[in-house]
């Protein structure tokens, strides 16, 4: 077979950078399918040496687009191993930041990164992106702006800055809400609620519904799901872990301190993501996936109004354990209201107001682990630190992590779509991988923060059953 | 009608923090892009490729491996103004803490070590991947830039100022 090096298209509008190779057997159809993330930068191993404190500020440079989750899944580490527990207004408020997070960061994918394929189908791929959506569509930009504005001001409210926030320090926070605040703030995300729920009823689902037929079944994969519920109830700050069987019933419910009976790791040779999985389900068979679909799985039900609707809608389409991997957007619009619905009762209640300085921590040594959803799914931050507070070992499993292997196997399924006996529909490929891998919302800085490599970004390499690259 | 400043956006290894930062100056960045900013290349808010020469070039993050220093020794032609955006392309930021550790480490630490990691599954990888740089240094190491805006990111309201004033200097020098 000749073999030549193929330059498909990056794959953009994701967090970071990634390659995908796509390997070809004998007869030039395809055997396996890679996605590379291409950065590695040493997070859990430069963390050590630094006082446990620091965690709170160096952890959330991990992502800059989910930092609200890592600073937090790190102070409940700290908590954890401390044995401190915040009071409910504290841990209220962090649940306020943390679900005005969700609301920013999939606002962001759904209008833009994956909103460019909904809202400009008919546009070339290389022309899609920011720019030509706010020329199409000026007024739906403008508005998804103000709504971000109201959920990042909320953030930078306690966080001096929604990105990178300092606010938590164990057993309380570092600044309270005022009552003019709390007012205020409500009647904003009063207004995003409204805002977000007419401009998806009139525009966003019918072109998520559209697409859902063009690309019926893409990446389908049938796998387990992981995410925190509290009460049977969808949850984002605090809960027990649950995993979902692919039928649907749950497998099992854990405590954040248990995780390593229940989660593992595992290597990737051309990759710098670490793929996790469920070692006591088996290898590809262990693979879980988190998530906004993971969160809409696990729960019972939602606990909110207008989420719990639509829910209903959800499971009346896709049964109780949705497996479609670009059902995925849907369960992402759910998040997303559910979160602003979070926000809207965290609000209304004016004992979030109650504040008081904690008292500096005491530290001994000590281990502890903190677990919270991040928008992109279930966040696992564990570290040890000594008697006086250094840390001496780290380990996170973010949710790129947990996806990093169904992303493979939604690769594979959507390589054969274009590809046969070594004739390679290009535009095809490079066009439905990205639509697949956009409805997962990689964030390769998180799943990287091991350690970070690039190539160039997004490449499509197709390697023969040799090894080497392939062009046809 | 006055032209408008071509801008692109390059990430190198980086969390993108710092164009999240841009996103959060809201209005006042479609604003731009009304009138001021012809917003050509940003991987993270648009799928184009490349871009060829533009009026501003903000790079983020920093370079860890090779092939971003590669990459940095191409830009400089291509651009008129070169901005390190942020301060992990100013200073090395909080990914140059792995200076403070042997690569080595850094690697064992992450693909060997790790509570969570299976027994027999602890081989680093290293197929088809590029090689890390031995040391993380501001990019101004390796391209000559012309304006540095440090912060962790920079906040969206001095970033907004900024660009207003590297804005007036693109149009200055075209009189």
């Amino acid at each position: 077979m000749r073999t030549e090096k193929i330059n498909v298209a990056s794959i953009t509008r994701i967090e970071g950078k990634m390659n995908v190779s796509i390997n070809l057997d004998e007869e030039g159809n395809v055997a396996q399918a890679q996605a590379q993330l291409l950065e590695f930068r040493g997070f859990e191993a430069f963390l050590c040496g630094h006082h446990a404190s620091k965690a709170l500020l160096i952890t959330p440079r991990i992502c800059g687009v989910c930092p609200v989750p890592h600073h937090l899944a790190s102070v409940k580490a700290l908590e954890n191993g401390l044995g401190l527990e915040p009071p409910r207004p504290v841990a209220m408020l962090r649940e306020l930041m943390l679900a005005c997070e969700h609301v920013s960061d999939h606002l962001l994918h759904m209008f833009v990164l994956a909103g460019a394929d909904l809202l400009l189908p008919d546009l070339p791929l290389a022309q899609r992106g920011l720019p030509t959506i706010y020329a199409t569509y000026p007024q739906v930009l403008r508005q998804v702006v103000s709504m971000r504005n109201v959920t990042q001001t909320i953030i930078s409210a306690f966080g001096v800055q929604a990105v990178h926030p300092n606010a938590a320090v164990p057993g309380g926070l570092n600044k309270g809400m005022t009552e003019a605040e709390r007012q205020r703030f409500l009647k904003g995300v009063r207004q995003v609620k409204e805002t977000l729920l007419k401009l998806c009823d009139e525009l966003w689902f019918p072109r998520l519904r559209k697409a859902m037929q063009d690309y019926a079944g893409l990446g389908r994969l049938d796998t387990y799901f992981l995410a925190l519920v509290s009460d049977d109830r969808m949850a984002l700050y605090d809960g027990t872990v649950r995993i979902i069987d692919p039928g649907g019933s749950v497998a099992a419910d854990f405590p954040a301190g248990a995780y390593l009976d229940h989660i593992g790791e595992k290597n990737i040779n051309y990759s710098y993501a670490k793929a996790a999985c469920l070692p006591s389900a088996g290898a590809s068979d262990g693979m879980y996936r988190a998530g906004p679909m993971a969160r809409v799985n696990a729960a019972g039900v939602a606990g909110t109004e207008q989420a719990g609707r639509l829910m209903e809608k959800f499971r009346s389409g896709f049964g109780q354990v949705a497996q479609e991997t670009l059902a995925q957007h849907f369960a992402r619009y759910i998040s997303a209201v559910y979160a602003i619905e979070r926000a809207e009762q965290i609000l209304a209640d004016p004992g979030i107001t109650e504040w008081e300085p904690a008292a500096p921590a005491e530290y001994k040594a000590g281990e502890g682990v903190g677990i919270v959803e991040a928008p992109r799914g279930l966040l696992i931050h564990h570290f040890r630190w000594d008697d006086d507070g250094y840390i001496r070992a780290a380990n996170i499993i973010t949710p790129t992590n947990a996806n990093a292997g169904a992303i493979d196997f939604s690769l594979k399924q959507v390589a054969v779509r274009s590809i046969r006996s070594g004739q390679v529909d290009r535009e095809k490929l490079e066009h439905e991988v990205g639509i697949m891998i956009r409805a997962y919302d990689p964030c390769i800085s998180c799943a990287t923060h091991a350690l970070s490599m690039e190539e160039d970004l997004f490449g499509i390499n197709i390697l023969d059953a040799d090894g080497n690259l392939h062009r046809k | 009608m006055k032209r408008k400043a071509t801008l692109a956006i390059q990430d190198l290894c980086a969390c993108d923090g710092c164009e999240v930062a841009m996103a959060d100056m809201g209005h006042v960045l479609l604003d731009l892009l009304d009138d001021k900013v012809d917003l050509v290349y940003a991987p993270l808010f648009m799928s184009a490729r490349d871009y060829g020469e533009v009026d501003i070039l903000m790079l983020t993050g920093v370079a860890r491996t090779e092939e971003d220093i590669a990459d940095l020794r191409q830009v400089r032609q291509r651009a008129r103004y070169i901005v390190a955006f942020g301060s992990c392309a100013t200073f090395g930021g909080i990914p140059g803490l792995a200076n403070l550790h042997e690569q080595a480490t850094l690697l064992e630490t992450a693909y060997q070590n790790a509570p969570s990691l299976r027994t027999g599954e602890k081989t680093i990888p290293d197929e088809l991947l590029s090689a890390l740089t031995g040391e993380i240094l501001p990019i101004n190491a390796y391209v000559d830039v012309d304006f540095s805006l440090p912060g962790c990111p920079p906040p969206p309201r001095l970033l907004a100022d900024f660009l207003e004033r590297v804005l007036k200097q693109v149009t200055l020098k075209e009189k």
